[in-house]
């Protein structure tokens, strides 16, 4: 009897094993430390919180985020600017207004809600109060990011796909280091960063902070970032025309959120101050690329932004690298856009100095 | 003070102010911190253009806007009675910053536009500071003025806040940091063109009735007997010099302490004559926000705000004063 | 001219629903002497002064300076004519003594000019008429009560004005300074200025005063010399507490009789 009993339970528990994880709870840490328990794989998922369009766009390189993905916050006219392109049952979403509260999420059942590390004590402590499941990504870092794209696998309980995104980020970071390699510091051109903006334009601009990705974008490629001496602040930090007459970088990059960056930077190289620049007499002042949105930042775009900031700022060592071959991979392979979608909605509007 | 040491000091304070100025044209980042030499100015080219395009319309409106906030606080101070006013605290500049930025989003962004609607919300702020002091109920005459002039001041404040994250959705407005800590690091010639004439004739004004100041500051009954038309020329003081400060606001963001301390020190020195310490205010006012200014683009590599300067050092200062005078108060007793 | 300010059925209140302060009355102040007016606190007396001034304007009834209404003077003129020195003046900066008197010459300067050579000389000049020429360096904050209100009266008396209006010159002050100022208006009167002035106190006005006027809730109860005004009957009445004049070596006094005791 006893050895009946036995058989039974092992069979048993042969048998748990194999039965798929949706009716098993999860355990998922997300790239931040923190972890949730989830019923099964979300059905539901809600997106909000600051800086969506980068959550957005890192969800969205999985194919199940359309069905699963049932609200978003809205919190600029450019929020939707990409998504129609890759959901077209986008309208039938919920959308949130901008800054929305715990509530009106907690209001749509959501199974999980996504949102960036940095919402964590503002909205998702509370939605944690409501028992609502929260996971943040960070994405600030590659490192970061790779993480992050494992959290999502485990999220649409896909980890094959996972796996291909970050092999599809590895390899090209892999290449540019590859490329790099044996390159000694006095070999990398002093780059410089700028942001511009409307009233300060003509005599001040921004940089970005040194812990920022914009910064590690620059080392990778093999750069030197002459504005590492300003190690204050936690956002943009106005630098004016003196400061960067001083610093003469070798090359500048003027990013411009409004997407005008081009007709920027051919103002410049007309200012009188700027012709005296060394960036300018050489022809190294590049308006930084743009599609839909700018490549700078820690949104998925980062990888085309690294790659091209990489065939600038060491051109001849990464001339294996052709930036309208990584366009189309990088909008066929993470969104599933053909090439006629991409012809149509994404060359049009790539400004910046491409190639 | 009798006059013949007033007049040496004034020109003394003169001289100095023109040494720091001559000074500040050669201090600043370019080519590297703390600045350059005599020399570097008359062979580098690129130091030239820096300097006339940069540094010089920047010093000059340092100075104007030490000059103008320091004579609109003494203003406010004496016809208010008050002193512990000037126009950070009541309302004006947040109303000026306030001006500033309805005109950029809503009306033109026309230098003359922007000062015009600077002039008249600081204006405003400041006739709302004062109508609901009298309807306060509570403390003495020199509290209610504060107290309503922290409830304007914060009003306005919340307003620009409110242009820039709501209003301002395809950012044409400067940053929250430039309006409410100010900062000069975006002052052209043009800028300083447009402000002159507000600037220029709130100083004319205070600086040609500064004996007057004493009388508007008296008692109602007083200052009438002695023939003052006590609405008529109090109007026409605190009009001119608070447009002023409301016009260079728009374009320095919110400075404060300036016209709190400087008055005070100017007082502590040269009397409390309007005569002889407003024209001093007036002149260490300048001085010392040129200095500020010069801290505020050559420290570090990144602008410092100014106001955040100017706060720092101004409160270190008033501080400083309020002890020491309690303790003098003690010594007489 | 003999009576050169002079009130005629004067009606006077604060605002339409307010109570009455003054109640037709007509007041004739004779030229170069000291008047005073009479009463308890609170029976118009200040706001009398302030009509005569100008600073107010009574319902009824108008006021004449030197024959001609206030409408006739422009504001400069009113304060080369009559000055003030109110019961409560309080200087919100610490001016030096001199600064601050300096100020009576403004009714002579338009609001941009600046005091000249001769304006200081005048107010050095009343400094020294007032027995304060050593204080002139002193902030006004740093001296006593009784050479504050020296200071206040050098004020006007640089103003130069035909006319002085003193609202309760010598309340809180001790008896040296008390006579002081007294002493001075009636040298300033016997120099051909006319002096009114407001008091609680009839001994006060028995020093300096030639005219006398006694006040009555907002009305006059008796006016004229001191034998008719400064009488028991009439002090008792308005001061509703037990008085008695008293004449001590043809030297009048006023005196209070302890109050009776309520069973």
């Amino acid at each position: 009897m006893k050895q009946v009993l036995l058989i039974i339970i092992l069979l048993l528990m042969a048998g748990c094993s194999v039965i798929p994880s949706l009716s098993q709870p999860i355990e998922i840490t997300d790239a931040t430390g923190h972890t949730e328990t989830l019923d099964g794989i979300p059905d539901r998922i809600a997106i909000a919180g600051k800086a969506t369009i980068m959550v957005q766009d890192a969800i969205f390189m999985f194919a199940d985020a359309r069905e699963k993905v049932i609200a978003l916050e809205n919190r600029s006219q450019s929020a939707f600017s990409f998504l129609p392109l890759i959901d077209p049952g986008l309208e039938e979403k919920e959308i949130f207004e901008k800054n929305v509260g715990p509530e009106q999420i907690a209001a749509v059942q959501p199974e999980l809600v996504l949102m960036k590390s940095f919402m964590a004590e503002q909205l998702g402590e509370p939605l944690g109060q409501l028992n609502l499941p929260v996971l943040y990504l960070d994405l600030e870092t590659p490192e970061a990011f790779y993480q992050d794209i494992q959290t999502l696998g485990q999220i649409f309980g896909d980890e094959k796909r996972a796996e291909e995104i970050s092999e599809f980020y590895l390899s090209r970071v892999a290449r540019i280091e590859e490329n790099l390699a044996g390159v000694t510091e006095d070999q990398k051109p002093g780059v410089l960063i700028l942001q511009y903006s409307d009233r300060d334009g003509e005599v001040a601009f921004k940089v970005p902070p040194v812990s920022w990705l914009q910064t590690r974008l620059v080392e990778i490629s093999g750069g030197n970032p002459v504005w590492k001496e300003i190690d204050v602040g936690g956002g943009w930090v106005v630098v004016n025309l003196e400061q960067i007459a001083a610093w003469d970088p070798d090359q500048v990059f003027i990013i411009s959120y409004d997407g005008n960056a081009s007709e920027i930077t051919e103002e410049l190289m007309e200012n009188p101050i700027w012709s005296n620049f060394r960036a300018v007499q050489n022809d190294q002042l590049f308006a930084f690329a743009y599609d839909i949105y700018s490549w700078d930042q820690p949104d998925t775009r980062w990888i085309l932004g690294l790659q091209w900031l990489a065939t600038k700022i060491q051109p001849e060592l990464n001339s294996n690298i052709d930036i309208m071959e990584e366009v189309y991979e990088f909008y066929s392979v993470l969104y599933g856009m053909d090439q006629e979608t991409i012809d149509a909605n994404v060359i049009p509007i790539l400004t910046g100095n491409i190639p | 003070m009798t006059k013949e040491k007033y007049k040496r000091f004034i020109l003394l304070l003169s001289l100095g102010i023109l040494v720091v100025f001559l000074a500040s044209i050669f201090v600043g980042r370019y080519p590297s911190p703390p600045g350059m030499s005599p020399r570097t100015l008359l062979e580098d080219s690129l130091a030239r253009q820096l300097v006339l395009n940069l540094r010089l319309p920047r010093l000059l409106v340092a100075f104007l806007l030490g000059m103008v906030l320091s004579a609109a606080g003494s203003v406010l101070q004496m016809i208010f009675r008050n002193p512990l006013v000037e126009p950070g605290f009541l309302g004006i500049s947040q109303g000026a910053a306030f001006g500033a930025a309805v005109s950029i989003l809503w009306f033109a962004n026309h230098p003359l536009v922007i000062e015009l609607s600077a002039t008249f919300f600081g204006l405003l702020a400041l006739a709302a500071s004062y109508y609901l002091s009298t309807r306060i109920r509570y403390g003495g005459w020199v509290l209610r003025l504060i107290l309503s002039g922290v409830a304007v001041s914060a009003l306005f404040s919340a307003g620009v806040g409110v242009l820039k994250y709501i209003a301002d959705p395809l950012t044409e407005l400067p940053e929250i940091t430039f309006w409410l800590l100010g900062g000069l690091y975006s002052v052209t010639w043009q800028d300083l063109l447009f402000v002159l004439p507000f600037a220029l004739v709130g100083i004319v004004v205070v600086y040609v009735m500064r004996w007057r100041v004493n009388l508007l500051s008296l008692n109602d009954d007083t200052a009438f007997s002695l023939g003052a038309s006590l609405t008529r020329e109090r109007l026409i003081l605190l009009i001119t010099i608070v447009a002023a400060a409301a016009a260079i606001t728009a374009i320095s963001g919110v400075i404060s302490w300036v016209g709190l301390i400087v008055p005070h020190i100017s007082r502590r020195i040269f009397g409390a004559s309007a005569e002889k310490s407003i024209p001093a205010a007036m002149l260490l006012g300048g001085g010392f926000t040129m200095i500020a200014d010069d801290l505020a683009r050559t420290l570090l590599a990144g602008e410092i705000p100014l106001g955040i300067l100017t706060s720092a050092i101004g409160a270190g200062l008033f501080i400083y004063l309020m002890i020491s005078m309690s303790i003098k108060v003690r010594r007489n007793e | 001219m003999n009576k050169i300010l002079s009130l005629d059925g004067i009606h006077f209140s604060y605002g339409e629903e307010d109570p009455v302060v003054l109640a037709d009355l007509s007041l004739d102040i004779p030229t170069g002497k000291v008047t005073a007016i009479l009463g308890p606190n609170g029976t118009g007396k200040t706001t009398m002064l302030h009509i005569m001034l100008g600073l107010l304007k009574p319902f009824q009834g108008g006021v004449r300076v030197a024959g001609k209404s206030h409408k006739d003077y422009s504001k400069r003129e009113l304060s080369q004519m009559i000055g003030l020195v109110p019961q409560f003046e309080s200087i919100p900066f610490n001016f030096s003594v001199i600064e601050y008197v300096l100020l009576g010459r403004s009714p002579y300067l338009n609001p941009f000019q600046l005091p000249g050579d001769v304006d200081l000389e005048i107010t050095e000049n009343a400094l020294k008429e007032a027995g304060i020429s050593h204080l002139a360096e002193k902030p006004v904050t740093e001296i006593s009560g009784g050479e504050r209100q020296l200071v206040h009266i050098s004020r006007v008396l640089t103003q130069q004005t035909k006319i002085l209006l003193l609202d309760e010159p010598t309340a809180h002050l001790d008896l040296e300074n008390q006579n002081r100022i007294l002493s001075l208006l009636k040298r300033m009167a016997a120099q051909g200025v006319t002096a009114v002035i407001t008091t609680h106190d009839p001994n006060a006005a028995i020093f300096a005063a030639d005219h006398f006027v006694l006040m009555n809730q907002g009305n006059i109860a008796a006016e004229g010399e001191l034998e008719k005004v400064i009488t028991t009957e009439n002090l008792s009445m308005i001061y509703r507490t037990p008085i008695r004049v008293e004449k001590i070596n043809g030297y009048t006094m006023v005196v209070m009789d302890k109050m009776e005791e309520h069973g």
